[in-house]
């Protein structure tokens, strides 16, 4: 049971951003600025490797240079994270910006605005369509008009 | 850049052909990069027939959704009863090959979920929905009407069906199927084996097309390099043959352009260097000119110039043509670091529409041209009706290029015994029963090529009549041009057979380039030609130059000698020349000879031969020999 379990645990981070359109993600990924180019990372390396496939200009690093994590577990810290669904994004804290994951078959981005300014990152306009406010993570403040 | 073709009215086939060729090819590529579009199109009409069941399921759940008198969205949100009836009505929808059946809302511009009864992958109530075309949920606010979306690049979801939830008139919320793959597959599958076949059949009518074009192309290229005169925007006199027919030239005025004394050039530069001036001075001459006027090379040096009515006063065009002779008497043009200046008479005609054809247009505008010429050249001249009363080059080139050029005869005859020792011949041009005599026909041709193609006629004429009789000897005159004329002296040279028999007089009354002279002299002489210098006394005579060319015979001007009686001077002048001769084996022979006091005179001097009415004045070959 254990050994089930601990396999799944290590399927986790795969199964979390497989199927992905991988070429809309790195570019959507792209748009985000700071005033240094950002670094991601992810403890998979095929995944990795799958993403630096499709568009080439996204940097993966190790844990410790990363500036922006994709994961689907999320661990308190000072990095910035990128969630794999979104429920995760919406019960996590600030540090989590974004989420990334496959509902329906289609690739969902979501990046929250005010998180994103706090963490000092921008997006280019032409990926607008992929902010979302604070207030659309919460029923209460999305069906308030 | 001139209307290369304005008279061309088979050129206008490929004109129109290339036109609908390159329309057909913008539509027809146009429609190969719409193909997918059109593809989707057709899809999406074979996906709604092959839905049409499950829409009006669709229609009517959502008609069962909307029952409720109160807010659809509201008393989803409120009501767990209506949620769950909602849910019950929308679960009807689920199929095999519907993956899911969800209900989203438009709310702060996204879409959200509002009911998800597919069997996995839910979206939960409130979560937001990321649609790949969310213009297209914007359209249908306002079309109100359903949509297909293919989908594309999803390994699993062929198609969504999206239906828009109206209520009071108003979208409100949208229904969304999603079918599998492949169901997408077996419903389209053959609308993407025709539009593959279509695809194919497009792309190789395409290359066809492209192949036609550049055929159609290629003619068109190979019409105008057959046309054109390379590095000018001049046409070749074929393309005025070719078109002759389909003229207006009533539509133009006409100019004949001709460079003056370009043999003259080409004698001292050599005819590539004359070449490249004409090429020269016809790119010069087109800068002139407007995009509707059409230049032609008519002959080696002459042009012919249809300038377009339209929009130009006889006076604009006369100014024109004065600036194109301005601009030729201003052109710098270089040989090898040497200037050489050149000049054009340009004869015009501006009213062509009294023209009986594009031929008497062409006469009168060489009619204005001759006066051009005849009035000292470097100068434009238009035609006059009084002009037709003269004869002119045009008509003498007719003449001359239909055997009407003959010679007469007069005889040379010896002073001792009144034998005739050859005779003279002498150009003339019958005309019915008409005489055209020298005076009137080579000035005008003087410096052209044309002067040598006489010259040539006279040449071909004599050796006839000298192999036709034996005793025939005659003597003909050529112009120093004439003698470095590689053609004339080829004849001659191949003629070499009769050369005791034909003597050349060389005529003294120009410039002649004597180094040149005496190589082709020594030429003649070595293949057994007797040579005599013409007119001795008018031109550029030269004792030296009488001793370089070693010439056998001296012919004496005739208007020395007709007064050699009565004037002393010519007396005196005449002695001593004639003294020079006899001095240095150079026989002499003297012209005029009009009365027997010349003659006595002449005999007293020691002069050998004699020619003029005294004895016989010029008259056609069939008098001296009536029987030949």
């Amino acid at each position: 049971m254990r050994k089930v379990v601990f396999c799944w645990l290590m399927l986790l981070p795969i199964l979390g951003f497989s199927d992905l359109d991988y070429n809309k993600v790195t570019k959507v990924l792209l748009s985000i600025e700071q005033n240094k180019p950002l670094k991601y990372f992810n403890e998979n390396v095929s995944l990795v490797k799958k993403f630096q496939k499709n568009v080439k200009g996204l940097q993966f690093s190790s844990f410790a240079e990363a500036d922006i994590l994709f994961m689907s577990k999320i661990k308190k810290g000072s990095k910035l994270v990128i969630t794999d669904s979104y429920e995760k994004l919406q019960k996590s804290d600030k540090s989590v910006i974004g989420a990334v994951y496959i509902k329906k078959e289609r690739t969902h981005i979501f990046l929250v605005r005010e998180r994103l300014k706090k963490s000092g990152l921008r997006v280019s306009s032409k990926m607008k369509k992929y902010l979302i406010s604070e207030c659309s993570l919460n029923l209460l403040c999305l069906l308030s008009s | 850049m001139h209307n290369r073709f304005i008279f061309s009215t088979f050129h206008k086939f490929y004109y129109y052909a290339l036109l609908t060729y390159i329309i057909i090819f913008v539509f027809f590529t146009y429609g190969y990069f719409k193909l997918p579009e059109i593809q989707e199109k057709f899809q999406k009409t074979v996906l709604s027939l092959s839905i049409e069941n499950t829409d009006k399921m669709v229609d009517e759940t959502i008609s069962l959704i909307l029952q409720d008198e109160t807010s659809f969205i509201s008393s989803h949100i409120k009501n767990n009863k209506v949620k769950e009836k909602q849910e019950l009505a929308l679960s009807r929808l689920k199929r095999g090959n519907i993956s899911s059946v969800f209900i989203v809302f438009l709310q702060k511009e996204k879409l959200v979920y509002l009911l998800d009864v597919s069997t996995r992958d839910r979206g939960s109530f409130g979560e937001l929905f990321q649609a790949e075309d969310m213009s297209l949920f914007n359209n249908m606010i306002e079309t109100k009407k359903r949509e297909i979306f293919i989908q594309k690049g999803l390994k699993n979801l062929g198609f969504t069906l999206i239906k828009p939830i109206i209520e009071k008139d108003k979208v409100v919320a949208f229904l969304l199927l999603d079918y599998q793959q492949k169901s997408l597959d077996i419903m389209i599958s053959k609308v993407i084996d025709y539009m593959n076949i279509l695809k194919n059949i497009l792309a190789f009518v395409g290359v066809i097309l492209l192949l036609f074009g550049l055929y159609l192309m290629s003619m068109m290229f190979a019409r105008e390099n057959r046309y054109m005169i390379a590095n000018t925007h001049a046409l070749k006199r074929s393309y005025l043959m070719d078109n002759y027919e389909k003229i207006n030239f009533s539509d133009y005025y006409i100019s004949l352009i001709n460079i003056d004394f370009l043999k003259r050039i080409n004698d001292i530069y050599g005819e590539r260097v004359g070449d490249k001036l004409i090429i020269e001075l016809m790119k010069n001459i087109s800068t002139q000119l407007r995009k509707q006027d059409v230049f032609i090379q008519y002959g080696g040096e002459e042009f012919l110039l249809f300038v377009l009515k339209k929009e130009t006063s006889v006076h604009e065009f006369r100014l024109m043509m004065e600036e194109i002779r301005i601009m030729v008497d201003m052109l710098e043009l270089y040989v090898k670091d040497e200037k050489v200046h050149m000049t054009v008479s340009i004869g015009t005609l501006s009213q062509s529409q009294n023209a009986k054809s594009l031929h008497d247009a062409i006469y009168k505008a060489d009619v204005a041209l001759y006066r051009a010429k005849h009035n000292g050249r470097n100068r434009v001249s238009s035609y006059e009706l009084s002009s037709d009363k003269r004869l002119y080059r045009y008509k003498l080139k007719e003449m001359i290029s239909d055997d009407k050029l003959v010679c007469y005869y007069q005889p040379i005859v010896s002073l001792v015994n009144r034998k005739i020792i050859h005779y003279e011949a002498l150009l003339r041009i019958e005309d019915g029963g008409k005489v055209i005599y020298p005076d009137k026909i080579l000035p005008d041709f003087e410096d052209s090529y044309f002067y040598s193609r006489i010259s040539m006629k006279v040449i071909e004429f004599n050796i006839k009549k000298i192999r036709e009789n034996p005793k025939f000897k005659v003597s003909i005159n050529l112009s120093s041009d004439d003698l470095l004329n590689d053609s004339i002296i080829g004849v001659l040279i191949k003629n070499r057979d009769i050369s005791n028999r034909l003597l050349i007089e060389i005529l003294e009354n120009k410039f002649i380039d004597y180094s040149k002279m005496e190589v082709v002299i020594k030429k003649l002489r070595f293949f057994g030609y007797i040579i005599c210098i013409d007119d001795f006394g008018t031109g550029y005579s030269n004792f030296d130059h009488l001793l370089n060319l070693s010439i056998d015979y001296l012919k004496l001007d005739g208007s020395m000698i007709k007064n050699i009686h009565i004037d002393n001077r010519a007396h005196g002048i005449i002695k001593t020349l004639i003294k020079f001769c006899i001095d240095n084996d150079i026989k002499v022979i003297a012209e005029y000879v009009e009365n027997q006091k010349i003659i006595d005179l002449l005999k007293e001097f020691g002069v050998d031969y004699g020619q003029g009415y005294y004895f016989s004045k010029p008259l056609p070959y069939d008098a001296f020999y009536p029987n030949q």
